[in-house]
């Protein structure tokens, strides 16, 4: 199995290195203690895997990865960071990961999810699971358009349909006029409606009223 | 008017002029008025000078009448009643004089025997006054007024008597020709000069003799005057014709109590129109004086006074206008002027070198605000950029040690045999130990600097700051952001921290003040601008605790946007809310080359 280590930190990559060479008998290990010289690795060589740090000195870990899926749609990314999942796990896994570790992970897990990975399949444990969970509840659509408001939107769209103006509402809740002309824009758009009269018709006709 | 007046300087230089002026014009009315009396006396005087002059004229001729007739009544002719020869003299008399109507001798019995004018009838004299007057006291009489009863023209008679021979010669004066006579030296027409017999009837008269003779004046207040006074006189009467005149008159004969009066007088209106042109050419002159005056205090307190207190108003002005440049413009004379336009020089310089100080001092507040502020801002970089360094420092450093070293903890568990419980025991507690340390550097990390930020950038770390915020404070939070793709760049890579910064103290101070339960976030780009507006349903600040409470936060956050070239608005209502927004100007959107 071929691997390639990704990390600044020269201590860590020789650590990491032990471990793997002690677990998983590899022959061969490589490292890059930054993203360009990383990316130049990949192009000029065959990979397994690729273990990825997000801190790197010249770009960060998450742009390296977009940039390794360029190069080789296929190859396995495992991040494995500092930082805790629960922010940048989505975005790695959005960006085309295959997994994300922190750094304190247990070697157990590690080999597992470098093994999983290998094999071409995502290595998802189970807090990184609720996280993405969150983020898919949140970004679900509803059959009904309106659903897709956010709660501000809900609002305004809500003032927009009982007739106020933009301006009414702007003083409304505290806010700009183009703010509330921007919010209306989204909505629209959103919506798929072209004015407000086809807001206040959207609302008769889904039966939305100021008080729901 | 009044307030005209008082208001202009001009007008109250002119009225100080005018006050002045007054005895002037009151020397000059006063010396029209002696005018208008000399030329009053001077008229009387002529009359009377006229009036005398007739006397004079008027008695030679009774005198030289009275020597002829005693001449006559002295001749064979008259004595011995030669009818004949007597009216042939007498005839040759009377062409040598143009003035007698006739010349004649009476006799006693009344009998016309001796005419120069011939007679076709008797004519009887014996009931005549003035012959037997003449008869009885042998004398020279004159008659009333008369008209002729042989020459039918009135006339005057003079008569004298001769007792010792008991006859009257007498010549008839012809009073139409003493009419002419009156008037020859007389050009004046205003002037009129007139005889009146002894009652008051009119003898001759210039001019007109013949509207005029044989009237009698002898009710009229001219006569009852004349007649009043025993000598000669002057006095103002209305005539009978109704024209008001100044008179003179002088009695011509006093013998017997016959008396001719020689009456000269001048119509009143003639003398008054006199007087009032010499009162017109006063007027007029004063006028002229007054006018002329008025002109050259007009034009002249301009010369002298005018021009330069105008200079000095407008100075005045434009000083108020806040022209200090402003100054009089005149000479610093040493008179009153000079030292009002020096005195008021000397305050505009003074007021001028007192505001340029002023400018010069809110210059330097200007520039040691500014100075101020940049620290400021390059303390807030520093600060920014130190932690950035620590929390690099500590991830690399610390964490990666860290990392190794929870690797190699690992392995050593690993290695372990398994029947050595204590040292798994106590690896298994370093083991732990360093799952601690971990969890502690990287909250001291992400407290310093979320690496979010530098890697991942603004919005996504102030979306993630609200994941962490809604987490920690248990406050609802909600995000809506419409931005295009790529990043947002700022006029300085600095921007992004000290807009996460400002965006860090706004939510903290929603979590200290406002009490709320939901927190909104907006972010977009408008116009150009990156905005950013935090919205709470807290109990919202009312307008004194603004300016107490949380003012040193809003405060700084105002000045903190302002040093990034924005602007911030704060807006807020007691039981709605809350709404901080802030604009930021954008460089631009850059599409990620790599995304």
């Amino acid at each position: 199995m071929r691997i390639l280590l990704v990390d600044d930190h020269a201590i860590f990559r020789a650590g990491l290195r032990q471990l793997l060479v002690e677990e998983l008998n590899i022959a061969k290990i490589e490292e890059a203690a930054d993203g360009i010289t990383a990316l130049n690795m990949v192009r000029s060589k065959m990979w397994d895997v690729i273990l990825l740090d997000i801190n790197l000195p010249d770009k960060n870990g998450i742009e390296i990865l977009k940039a390794i899926r360029q190069a080789d749609s296929k190859l396995p990314v495992l991040m494995l960071s500092m930082y805790s999942e629960e922010y940048y796990a989505v975005r790695a896994m959005r960006a085309g990961a295959a997994g994300y570790l922190t750094k304190d992970v247990a070697p157990d897990e590690l080999i597992k999810a470098i093994r999983q990975v290998a094999e071409g399949r995502r290595y998802i444990n189970s807090s990184l699971a609720e996280t993405l969970a969150a983020h898919l509840q949140a970004a679900e659509l509803d059959d009904q358009p309106h659903r897709a408001l956010s709660d501000r939107e809900y609002e305004i769209f809500i003032k927009l349909s009982s007739g106020k103006t933009v301006s009414e509402i702007a003083d409304m809740l505290l806010l700009s006029v183009k703010t509330i002309s921007t919010y209306r824009t989204r909505i629209l758009k959103k919506m798929n409606l072209k004015n407000n009269a086809e807001i206040m018709q959207y609302a008769v006709v889904n039966k939305i009223h100021p008080s729901s | 008017m009044l307030k005209l007046i008082s208001s202009s300087l001009r007008m109250r230089l002119m009225l100080l002029t005018l006050l002045a002026v007054i005895p002037a014009l009151g020397m000059i009315f006063y010396t029209e008025h002696l005018d208008s009396i000399r030329v009053n006396r001077q008229i009387q005087n002529n009359l009377h000078r006229l009036v005398q002059m007739s006397v004079d004229k008027y008695s030679r001729l009774l005198t030289d009448t009275r020597e002829m007739l005693y001449t006559l009544s002295r001749t064979a002719e008259v004595s011995e009643e030669r009818r004949v020869d007597c009216s042939q003299l007498f005839g040759l008399l009377k062409s040598g004089y143009g003035h007698y109507a006739n010349i004649g001798a009476i006799s006693a019995s009344g009998d016309l025997f001796c005419s120069a004018v011939p007679t076709r009838s008797r004519i009887k004299t014996k009931s005549d006054g003035w012959f037997n007057k003449a008869l009885t006291s042998g004398d020279f009489v004159l008659s009333d007024f008369h008209v002729g009863r042989i020459t039918g023209v009135p006339v005057l008679v003079a008569a004298l008597g001769r007792k010792d021979i008991s006859k009257v010669v007498f010549a008839s004066i012809d009073l139409r020709l003493l009419s002419h006579w009156l008037g020859q030296r007389y050009i004046d027409k205003n002037t009129s000069v007139m005889l009146l017999d002894a009652h008051g009837v009119i003898l001759s008269h210039y001019p007109d003799h013949n509207d005029w003779v044989g009237l009698p004046q002898a009710n009229t207040v001219l006569w009852r005057t004349i007649l009043a006074s025993d000598s000669e006189g002057s006095f103002e009467a209305v005539g009978s014709d109704g024209v008001s005149r100044l008179y003179d008159f002088s009695p011509l004969m006093t013998r017997q109590g016959q008396r001719i009066f020689i009456v000269a007088g001048v119509q009143s209106s003639v003398i008054q129109n006199e007087i009032t042109s010499i009162r017109n050419a006063t007027l007029v002159g004063s006028g002229v004086v007054a006018l002329f005056f008025v002109l050259i205090i007009w034009y002249g307190s301009d010369a002298i006074l005018l021009r330069q207190i105008q200079a000095v108003i407008a100075a005045a002005r434009q000083l108020a206008d806040g022209n200090l440049e402003a100054r009089t413009g005149l000479a610093h004379q040493d008179n009153d002027i000079g030292k009002l336009a020096r005195a008021f020089d000397d305050m505009a310089t003074e007021l001028q070198t007192k505001n340029l100080k002023h400018i010069q001092l809110g210059h330097d507040i200007r520039v040691s605000e500014e100075k101020l502020r940049n620290m400021v801002d390059e303390l807030q970089r520093t600060r920014e950029e130190e932690r950035r360094h620590i929390a690099q420092d500590i991830h690399d450093e610390v964490g990666g040690m860290l990392a190794a070293l929870k690797m190699d903890i690992n392995r050593l568990s690993n290695n372990l045999n398994n029947t050595d419980g204590t040292a798994r025991e106590i690896v298994s507690k370093i083991s732990e130990h360093i799952d601690m340390l971990i969890q502690f550097v990287r909250r001291i990390i992400t407290n310093l600097r979320p690496s979010i930020l530098d890697n991942l950038g603004l919005v996504e770390a102030i979306e993630w700051q609200l994941t962490e915020f809604k987490a920690r404070y248990n406050i609802e939070v909600q995000l809506d952001k419409y931005l295009p793709e790529g990043d947002i760049e700022f006029k300085d890579d600095a921007y992004s921290a000290s807009l996460f910064r400002i965006f860090q103290e706004i939510i903290t101070n929603i979590a200290k003040h406002a009490e709320a339960s939901m927190v909104n976030v907006f972010i977009s780009i408008v116009d150009g601008k990156f905005v950013l507006s935090v919205s709470d349903n807290g109990c919202g600040l009312d307008e004194t605790s603004r300016n107490k409470v949380g003012a040193f936060g809003i405060q700084s956050i105002e000045e903190r946007v302002q040093s990034l070239g924005g602007e911030c608005v704060f807006v807020s209502k007691q039981e709605i809310g809350t709404t901080f927004s802030v604009q930021v100007p954008i460089i631009q959107v850059k599409i990620s080359a790599s995304a």
